[in-house]
């Protein structure tokens, strides 16, 4: 089976059971089971595919049945364990008196699929303002979890960055979060409020657990689809899928991407979730769509996203015209220009090194 | 004083557990363990009816009426399982309750007695 064949039959998975035209997959074509199942696994995608074996949609030979079987229960441990990692985290947050959302993973399992068992996660995502950022990391840090990277200065993740990555020795990753997205429209929809919005809640154990509100869960989907990897990741477009089924307020939706000037963003995810999983959007929020013309300042931004061209430092350079204000975009540079010996030991192996992805930053970002 | 065993007294789910419940399984993971235990066939059944407080007794009755078998041929199995979940910590004795007295939000007006002249 080739890569392509594999890649039809991930599509038809992610979009079992949604109202969408059917992904076309030639029943006479063989299928490569491990290839696919590794696939499934990467794509955190078993508990849809065991679903559509269990359906008739799916044959597998009956080694490679069992095969899946056993990746779903190491998923559902993972995510077993990410839950309760999440019910002990908000603890903590709770504790520091820092107000927090979990996105992503756990949220939408337990808020908008039928079963949590469809939705799995490789980590935990939460977001806090950036004031509390640095507060919510050495909260963190009573959980044993520790930043993987250096950040270039002090407060510099607490200020431009979509957040930092906290591991610990076990393997389990929180990604705490201060925007929904890195690059330009991630700093573009930093300056919104996100966590001052009324929370959506849901209970893990025996905890309450405070979610992303369904209209913000479904910008963050979008963004997620439109920005993460390119070709975009199949189970975000399948939250947008559910997150569209379950319904929300498209104008409030369409008011928040509007203010931010992250419109673009939602537009790309929605003809990606048509083009992908062919899932039909219709109402509002497809009518408003359909209407968007990409500014060359949106042309600019989507392409550094695109994996052809995709690069932090052609990133930051777009970043900065995302920035309100002279004073940021001159604190943003400098402290990418000139970070921290840390940073530079930890990351650059040296000023000479850096000295050229300054360069490569001022040359990306001169002009709009 | 007599032990108290699971056959003579109740057992629940414990609290703040994690669960995910599938056709094929239950995988649970309480507060105070690392890793989630999987619960399938005869502790799945067990799993299943602590849904509510039951004693081991209780409980074997109910599986070996549901599926026809020897109620002594049933009862160490059941016992094996119920000790083998409580020492994963994911079921526990329930807790007591201490009733809180009732509060009356409305206490009867009591009616200031009539003041009698003596005339």
């Amino acid at each position: 089976m080739s890569a392509s064949a594999t890649r039809r039959r991930l599509r038809a998975i992610a979009a079992r059971g949604l109202k969408s035209a059917p992904v076309v997959v030639h029943p006479d074509e063989p299928v490569d089971g491990p290839a696919l199942l590794a696939a499934v696994s990467k794509e955190r995608l078993t508990g849809l595919a065991l679903d559509a074996v269990a359906g008739g949609a799916l044959e597998l030979d009956p080694a490679d049945a069992d095969d899946l079987s056993v990746r779903h229960d190491d998923q559902l441990a993972l995510d077993l364990r990410l839950e309760r990692l999440l019910c002990t985290a908000a603890a903590e947050l709770d504790a520091a008196g820092i107000t927090y959302r979990a996105l992503k993973g756990p949220l939408l399992a337990h808020t908008v699929y039928r079963d949590p068992a469809l939705r799995s996660f490789g980590d935990i995502d939460i977001l806090v303002r950036g004031a509390d950022f640095d507060a919510a990391v050495d909260a963190l840090r009573a959980l044993e979890f520790h930043r993987r990277f250096v950040e270039p200065r002090p407060r510099f993740d607490a200020r431009f960055s979509k957040g930092a990555c906290l591991e610990r020795a076990d393997g389990l990753e929180v990604d705490l979060h201060r925007t929904l997205a890195p690059g330009p429209f991630g700093m573009l929809l930093g300056f919104t409020d996100l966590v001052g919005r009324a929370p959506q809640t849901f209970v893990l154990g025996d905890a309450t657990i405070t979610g992303l509100d369904r209209e913000l869960a479904f910008v963050h989907a979008c963004f997620h689809s439109a920005l993460g990897d390119y070709p975009p990741r199949l189970v975000p477009l399948r939250d947008i899928a559910e997150l569209l089924a379950a319904g929300f307020d498209a104008r409030v939706v369409i008011d928040l991407v509007t203010d931010a000037q992250c419109e673009i963003v939602l537009q790309r995810a929605l003809d990606a979730l048509t083009s992908v999983l062919g899932v039909p959007v219709d109402g509002e929020i497809a009518d408003w769509a359909r209407t968007l013309e990409p500014s060359r300042f949106d042309r600019r931004a989507l392409r550094t996203y695109e994996s052809s061209d995709r690069s932090y430092a052609k990133q930051a350079a777009v970043s900065l015209w995302a920035m309100p204000s002279l004073r940021h975009r001159l604190a943003y540079a400098s402290a990418l220009a000139i970070p921290s010996r840390n940073y530079v030991r930890a990351r650059e192996r040296g000023y000479a090194r850096r000295l050229g992805h300054s360069l490569a930053l001022a040359r990306g970002g001169r002009s709009r | 004083m007599v032990a108290r065993t699971s056959t003579t007294a109740a057992r629940c789910r414990a609290r703040g557990l994690v669960v995910r419940d599938t056709d094929r399984f239950v995988m649970v993971m309480g507060p105070g363990t690392a890793d989630p235990l999987k619960l399938e066939g005869l502790a799945r059944a067990v799993w299943d009816a602590l849904d509510r407080p039951q004693t081991g007794a209780e409980i074997t009755a109910a599986l070996a009426d549901r599926h026809g078998v020897d109620v002594d041929a049933l009862r160490a199995d059941v016992e094996a399982t119920l000790l083998m979940l409580e020492a994963a910590g994911i079921v526990v004795e329930p807790p007591i309750v201490v009733e809180a007295p009732i509060a009356v939000e409305n206490p009867i007006a009591v009616e200031s007695p009539i003041a009698v002249e003596n005339s």
